[in-house]
């Protein structure tokens, strides 16, 4: 029999699943609608208390003793979109408690394939992002930002920004229903599903000259669609100024 | 603010120039400023051409006073032309920065009235952006020949990364296209700003030093910028003996910039961080790639370049002296693998190319080299050193990471490999897992499943981005101090540098932090 463990998707609460199915047949999942088959036990840990607190810390320390790095895997990890996320870091975990030594060099087992690759997507998104994100300046002059990121990176993206831009500015992630605001001293996190901003009369223009300025530069002769969607995928185009009114795309995206 | 009209036929010029990285600077930003650089360079955007878009490349004049056959701004064309003012690039820049539309300006010019004129205005933009606007992003500038050297190294102060274009990979070739361009005006500002970046390392390394003893002994730090530096900078101008140029530069620097110098004073000065480039035209002149690797290998190791950019010719302009059918992309792409082969994975270009021949068509280069080589395979995975590793055909420097770092634990697989990821298609026929061969035994056969290999596998036709590009490690040169030291005049004649006598000697450098940063450039 399974015990399906799940968390709340914080951190604390993973460590604490971790360490309530240790001994178990555990599965960790923090998906609200999670389907358990007839034979799973189901258990909620998303209450995060004092007890789990404990439980989550003792966790951390143990794996602190034998592979510090992989905190900071598991925390990026459980940053993932992939519903999988819970276990495969539960599972990245239970390897390394197993040999008591850090086990990112083995990727030739799949549980470390496994979150090698969610680390590493992570990871590429948050490239591709600092790159595609695109700021429209508001008409009260603070630079806005809106997104979807397959995965929950503006917490990765902000410092970005902040070290660059040194201005006001709003990462909003759509998807997520979240904002994260920077005031030029400090970042908040607000709730918010959708905006309606008014631009700077200036915004438009601008716009204009950047979108003319992609259309010049591509050589007409050596059109190449298919690298462009490898490079650029179309999920992001419709939150970027250049590629807005794009045709609607015949295939549903693919998660890479 | 700029127009439309006028940004269309300054970007026009510049489109087919094809470097657009922004990679190799660190520069940081400062308390007012707007930007900084990304190490590994950041892709803004791709364009229809699959190309990425980083930078605003964009000319400050399409207005020409040289005549180059192959180009379309030359005087003798007929298209329309514009001018932008130093403040008009600045705004335009900092509002597509700012938007993050863009990681920083390369900025590019025709001979605008005289080579000395034009820089002096690309020097003043520069200046502008870094001084009154407090911009820290990325600026590429590309050099104007003719000019003076001390507008050079003024640029090369400002700027992160400068860049002179040979466009043709002979002499001859350049004689009979670009007229106005010689060999020596294409070669003295590589070279300068090659010792210039040396001597400027090696001084402030030195003042760093003098400054901690002052500072040990009491003395007042004098902020680490070396004498010579300062001479360039134009803050020590009490040399009675300062030549035109010198006095023109010095009242240049002292004149915009009293922002300036309060805003740079407590920042380090820095001479070129991100280097110097340089892009060869492929297929409008007769060179052959085996000759064009060797004068690629050639301006590394002399001009310490980041990059040599190869571009296959694409025909702009109808002229009698010029193909009117474009090179096709497939040889610009396998002279960039051939690149690669040199810089990361300790190829020379004798290994791949004679200097009369062009590289293999159906095979990728290192294929094609492990096919004439097959007396060297198949290398057990679980012995081979990394340089055996590296001349696998299909595995990267990634995968030989990966496969070093996972034997360790255990005796590795076939099944392992996969697991793991490595490219197997063609790395099967050169390789023993644990004693076992999983390839194909005879030659012919080989051939064939690797030819069929390449052509269907369309998307590895453009892949600058495959695996061996996403990791940066830096090749040990071959040493060739002694010899050859006459290129810099000889090096159109094909001068050859032979590869140590003990192959095993190359070692490879592979795990620099920035190896995961630097996606997309591989740049040493």
């Amino acid at each position: 029999m399974r015990t399906v463990l799940v968390t709340d998707g914080s951190e604390t609460a993973f460590y604490a699943a971790v360490f309530s199915g240790w001994n178990k047949n555990a599965y960790l999942t923090s998906k609200q609608n999670f389907q358990p088959a007839l034979t799973d036990e189901l258990a909620d840990v998303s209450g995060i208390d004092a007890q789990s607190e404990t439980k989550a810390a003792r966790v951390k320390a143990a794996l602190q003793k034998i592979d510090a790095r992989a905190l900071h895997e598991i925390g990026r990890i459980l940053l993932s979109g992939n519903d999988e996320k819970e276990q495969t870091a539960f599972l990245y975990l239970k390897e390394i408690f197993r040999c008591k030594a850090p086990a990112r060099d083995k990727t030739y087992l799949p549980v470390v394939a496994a979150a090698t690759d969610l680390y590493r997507q992570i990871g590429k998104e948050v490239e591709r992002l600092k790159g595609f994100l695109r700021f429209k300046e508001t008409a009260a002059g603070v630079y806005y930002a809106a997104c979807a990121p397959d995965n929950d990176i503006l917490p990765l993206l902000a410092p970005h920004f902040i070290r660059r831009m040194q201005l006001p500015f709003i990462l909003h992630d759509i998807s997520r229903g979240y904002a994260l605001c920077y005031n030029g001293e400090r970042t908040v996190k607000l709730r918010a599903a959708r905006a309606e901003i008014p631009l700077s009369e200036r915004e438009e223009k601008i716009s204009a000259l950047w979108k003319q300025y992609f259309n010049t530069v591509a050589i007409r002769a050596r059109a190449n669609a298919k690298l462009q969607d490898t490079l650029m995928p179309r999920r992001y185009r419709k939150f970027m100024d250049e590629t807005v009114p794009t045709p609607p795309a015949d295939k549903p995206d693919r998660k890479e | 603010m700029i127009d439309e009209e006028r940004l269309r036929i300054l970007t026009e010029g510049t489109k087919y120039d094809v470097s657009c990285s922004s990679s190799g600077s660190r520069r940081s930003n400062a308390s007012g400023g707007t930007g900084n650089a990304a190490i590994g360079g950041i892709c803004h955007s791709f364009t229809a051409d699959g190309r990425c878009l980083s930078l605003l490349k964009i000319l400050m004049t399409n207005d020409c006073a040289f005549d180059c056959r192959y180009c379309p701004n030359r005087r003798s064309a007929d298209v329309p032309r514009a001018v932008l003012s130093p403040e008009e690039i600045c705004e335009l820049t900092l509002d597509f920065y700012r938007r993050n539309y863009i990681e920083g300006l390369f900025l590019s010019s025709a001979v605008y009235k005289t080579p000395d004129y034009t820089m002096e205005l690309l020097v003043q933009t520069a200046e502008l952006l870094r001084g009154r606007y407090r911009f820290n992003g990325y600026l590429h500038i590309k050099g104007i020949p003719h000019a003076d050297p001390l507008l050079t190294d003024r640029a090369a102060l400002l700027a992160d990364r400068m860049s002179y274009n040979l466009e043709l990979p002979g002499e001859d070739s350049l004689k009979r296209l670009a007229p106005q361009k010689t060999k020596q005006s294409l070669l003295a500002p590589m070279k300068q700003l090659a010792e210039g970046k040396k001597a400027f390392l090696s001084e402030r390394t030195a003042s760093l030093k003098g400054a901690a003893f002052k500072r040990l002994s009491g003395e007042k730090n004098e902020g680490g910028i070396g004498e010579n530096n300062r001479k360039i900078m134009g803050i020590a101008a009490n040399g009675a003996e300062q030549t035109a140029a010198e006095k023109r530069l010095v009242s240049f620097a002292s004149s915009p910039s009293a922002a300036l110098s309060s805003f740079r004073a407590n920042k380090r000065p820095l001479y070129l961080p991100a280097g110097q480039t340089t892009q060869i035209i492929v297929g409008a002149s007769p060179e052959k790639d085996g000759r064009i690797l060797r004068l690629s290998r050639a301006l590394y190791q002399k001009f310490s370049m980041k990059r040599v950019y190869f571009s296959a010719y694409l025909p702009v302009v109808a002229d009698p002296l010029l193909p009117d059918v474009g090179e096709k992309l497939l040889r610009e792409h396998r002279l960039y693998q051939a690149d690669w082969l040199m810089r990361f994975y300790g190829f020379s270009p004798e290994e791949l190319a004679d200097e009369d021949e062009n590289l293999p068509v159906e095979y990728d280069p290192k294929c094609a080299w492990a096919i004439k080589h097959l007396n060297l395979f198949p290398v057990e995975i679980n012995r081979a050193d990394l340089s055996s590793l590296l001349r696998v055909p299909g595995i990267g420097i990634r995968s030989a990471n990966k496969i070093i770092a996972a034997r360790r634990h255990t005796e590795l697989q076939y099944e392992h490999l996969k697991k793991m990821r490595v490219v197997l298609k063609r790395a099967r026929h050169f390789i023993t897992c644990d004693g076992k061969f999983y390839g194909e035994e005879k030659e012919e056969k080989i051939k064939a499943t690797l030819s069929a290999a390449e052509t269907s596998d369309g998307a590895e036709q453009l892949s600058l981005f495959s695996d061996a590009a996403l990791i940066k490690s830096a090749a040990q040169r071959n040493d060739f101090s002694g010899e050859t030291a006459n290129l810099y005049g000889g090096y159109f004649t094909g001068a050859r540098l032979d590869l140590p006598a003990d192959e095993t000697q190359k070692k490879i450098n592979l795990s620099t932090p920035e190896i995961r940063r630097s996606v997309l450039t591989g740049e040493i």
